[in-house]
């Protein structure tokens, strides 16, 4: 197609004929029309593309706009002040506490939520009896469909030990009946787990998907070569699920990432500050210090890691559509 | 300040300062009126007088007026629901909506900025210097001075300097505060005659003692909410001031002092101890309220508006009963005992203030209040607090008195940061219960001292 101009001038050139009006009246048509080629489907788009444009790129360009500022009840003019904001947050070991909870909480619940993922979603794809299967595949679903916070409020009581589930494990040797949300390290484990339990079910449905494209005839064709379950799993079924793997990574990540509820409710950011991730610090600026533009510096920074994880995952996993 | 007596005018002008004050205003009303869409509907009050006309008061608006209003909660709002005032005033229409206190200041500056802010705000005592401080409250002197002036009894109701001086910062009233909050010590009378007291603790070191005796089969000696899930005025700082803590010439509290070094060293010793439970790391505000009721705790600070709830479940004087917080030994003389207040304030940019302060008038007014203080929060009228319903609460015998002492809980113009400070020291002496307090207290007060302009 990118050639077809060139044959035109070429084929022009070759009979030596200037173009007659008539032609020209083609011509111009002919360029009305290509324009209106090019252009139909952006215009198409462009209802969508406004309200997205209304609804994700005016906050995020007023929220970058915010962070260039100083954004206080205190200071009404607003100030432009560059990237001073930005150098603050780099300097406050608050922020850097913050991102180290959110790296330990984002890593945590990628690696604990991709394995049982994948797990439930192997024995959903196998489950043999198809009413069972579409039970287990609703059934699964239950805790994404639930809110944060009361998912939040449900593991504050599993993991108190004088009401909670975790009181009646106390037999077990890594239960020993202190607190859990009261501890610093503890308190991490179990926010971890509550995410995961909560952002594992949608996960599990991309890959169940996935797995239900994979055409049956390459396990039938590698079983008759005598592959094991193993291999199976490992040469037909991982890579042929590249793409679901590199979109469930992006959502466990930015779901992690950007996790506030669940936070808020279970720790309120504590102990101290060991459950502070970086969207309740950023909560906290804004809503409690009344400090807007630094809060929307935090806003930016986080805006910047799920742009570079999404696109580190699909690089990695060569997705490019 | 004694409950007997009535506050001044706020910023009581002279006769002469008052016309100016009153051209001022019709001034400014008139500019606002003109220069924004903000506030409420109606028409502007028509120019001010000439110059040494005498004026009567702050402009009034013509025509209908439309006074928008945010409550904090619910329950704020008084049960006759505003139909005594659009009798009243059937030219002006109060239309209320619930926004929460946690997020109302910031919705309030956004809307602000937007030009829709509402006329009148309801938001806790803690935000009005940053609200002030940007300009976003209006100073209310000459719409109180009328006020004083139309219905003196009611303005002489109001008890001060709970409703107006909370309501108010660097001397300038801009609203109301109608509710209170005071914390006030209570106890189970039964489980402390099991350890063998008969009586509260007087000191702060009693109360340690009695901790320690009534602590143990699923009871602790102590019920507060040490997590990041309450702020830091409701709790800590009641106790920081009863053991005799003080704030400084900017209303930021002197951490670094004999009394913030006892209550780091209080917190560490009911965590070290386990006279408090662990779990209180991570419990969010109605969890200390829920140990109590719940039989848990022996001990406790607890607002005002929760005592009818234990009342449901335990009987006054038999079984529990709530006192003032004990003072620290040899610092008697410096115990205090403040609360937190719930403000109305008035928006810069409403285009009818005086018509705003009608309203304040109603929501003011005792039987209003009194219906709202006994289902709710005590409230800051002297009318509701001297009154016959209010002094038949079986705990109004033992906190009366108390009350009557009560002064509003200071607000730093960095308050919400300041929370921060407070809340991360007292973690950390939680968590590091064997840690020296006198350093941790030099380094936080560090810190509460650079937030000082």
């Amino acid at each position: 197609m990118t050639q077809l101009p060139e044959m035109t001038r070429e084929g022009r050139q070759a009979t030596g004929d200037a173009p007659s009006d008539s032609t020209r009246a083609r011509g111009g048509r002919s360029a009305l029309g290509a324009f209106n080629d090019v252009t139909r489907p952006y215009r198409y788009i462009l209802p969508a593309s406004s309200l997205v444009f209304a609804v994700f790129a005016y906050p995020i360009a007023r929220g970058f706009s915010t962070s260039l500022h100083i954004d206080t009840p205190r200071t009404p003019d607003r100030p432009f002040v560059g990237a001073d904001n930005y150098r603050d947050l780099l300097q406050d070991s608050d922020f850097w506490n913050s991102f180290q909870n959110s790296v330990t909480f984002v890593l945590g619940t990628i690696a604990v939520g991709m394995v049982l993922a994948m797990i439930f979603a192997l024995v959903l794809h196998h489950a043999p009896f198809s009413p069972l299967k579409r039970g287990l595949r609703a059934l699964s679903l239950a805790p994404w469909l639930i809110s944060g916070v009361a998912a939040a409020t449900m593991f504050r009581f599993l993991f108190n030990p004088q009401v909670g589930l975790i009181g009646v494990l106390d037999f077990l040797p890594f239960i020993d009946g202190g607190t859990w949300l009261g501890d610093p390290f503890r308190a991490v484990v179990v926010i971890i787990i509550a995410n995961t339990w909560y952002i594992t079910p949608f996960s599990t449905l991309i890959l169940l998907a996935g797995m239900q494209t994979i055409d049956p005839d390459l396990y039938e064709a590698a079983s008759i070569d005598g592959a094991s379950g193993v291999q199976l799993f490992r040469h037909i079924t991982l890579p042929s699920l590249a793409p679901h793997i590199a979109l469930t990574l992006v959502y466990f990540s930015f779901a992690s990432w950007n996790t506030f509820d669940l936070v808020l409710t279970m720790t309120a950011g504590g102990p101290g500050r060991a459950t502070e991730v970086m969207a309740l610090y950023m909560y906290r600026l804004a809503f409690t210090n009344l400090n807007f533009s630094t809060a929307a510096g935090v806003m930016m920074v986080l805006l910047v890691l799920n742009i570079f994880f999404s696109i580190f995952y699909l690089k990695s996993f060569k997705i490019n559509d | 300040m004694k409950m007997s007596e009535r506050k001044g005018r706020v910023s009581t002008p002279g006769s002469k300062t008052r016309i100016v004050a009153s051209l001022a205003a019709l001034a400014l009303v008139a500019g606002a009126c003109g220069s924004g869409d903000n506030g409420a509907t109606g028409t502007p009050a028509p120019a001010p007088a000439a110059p040494g006309v005498v004026d009567t008061g702050p402009a009034r608006c013509e025509g209908n007026v439309e006074i928008t209003l945010w409550h904090g909660r619910e329950n704020f709002n008084p049960a006759d629901d505003w139909a005594s005032f659009h009798a009243e005033y059937p030219n002006i229409r109060v239309n209320w909506d619930v926004i929460p206190l946690e997020q109302a200041p910031t919705d309030f500056i956004r809307a602000h900025d937007a030009g829709n802010a509402p006329d009148i705000l309801n938001i806790s005592a803690d935000e009005i210097p940053a609200l002030a401080q940007g300009g976003y409250v209006r100073d209310m002197t000459v719409e109180f001075a009328a006020w004083e002036d139309e219905d003196s009894e009611l303005w002489n109701s109001l008890f001060d300097p709970l409703a107006i001086q909370a309501a108010s910062w660097e001397g300038i009233p801009y609203g109301v505060a109608l509710h209170t909050g005071p914390e006030w010590y209570v106890y189970r009378i039964d489980l402390l005659k099991a350890a063998g007291y008969d009586e509260p603790a007087k000191t702060w070191d009693e109360f340690v003692e009695i901790a320690r005796a009534t602590t143990g089969n699923g009871v602790f000696g102590y019920t507060q909410v040490l997590s990041r899930g309450q702020g830091f005025q409701a709790g800590p700082l009641t106790v920081f001031m009863a053991m005799g803590g003080q704030h400084d010439e900017q209303d930021y509290p002197i951490l670094d002092s004999p009394a913030g070094i006892e209550w780091l060293r209080f917190h560490q010793i009911m965590m070290r101890e386990g006279l408090i439970d662990p779990e209180t790391l991570a419990w969010g505000s109605g969890d200390k309220r829920a140990a109590f009721i719940g039989g848990r705790a022996s001990q406790g600070l607890i607002s005002q508006n929760i005592l009818g709830r234990i009342n449901e479940e335990f009987e006054y004087g038999v079984e529990w009963a709530a006192v003032a917080p004990p003072v620290s030994t040899g610092r008697e003389a410096d115990w205090r005992h403040k609360a937190r207040t719930w403000s109305w304030l008035v928006n810069s940019d409403t285009k009818c203030p005086y018509e705003a302060s009608l309203a304040l008038r109603y929501l003011s007014q005792p039987e209003n209040l009194e219906e709202v203080a006994l289902r709710y929060l005590p409230s800051t009228s002297i009318a509701v607090l001297e009154g016959a319903a209010y002094n038949a609460l079986p705990w109004i015998a033992d906190i009366g008195e108390a009350f009557k002492t009560t002064d509003f809980m200071p607000v730093a113009s960095r308050q919400g940061e300041l929370a921060e400070i407070g809340l991360d020291a007292m973690q950390e002496a939680v968590l590091n219960p064997d840690a020296d307090p006198i350093e941790m207290a030099k380094r936080y007060q560090a810190l509460i001292d650079a937030l000082k302009n």
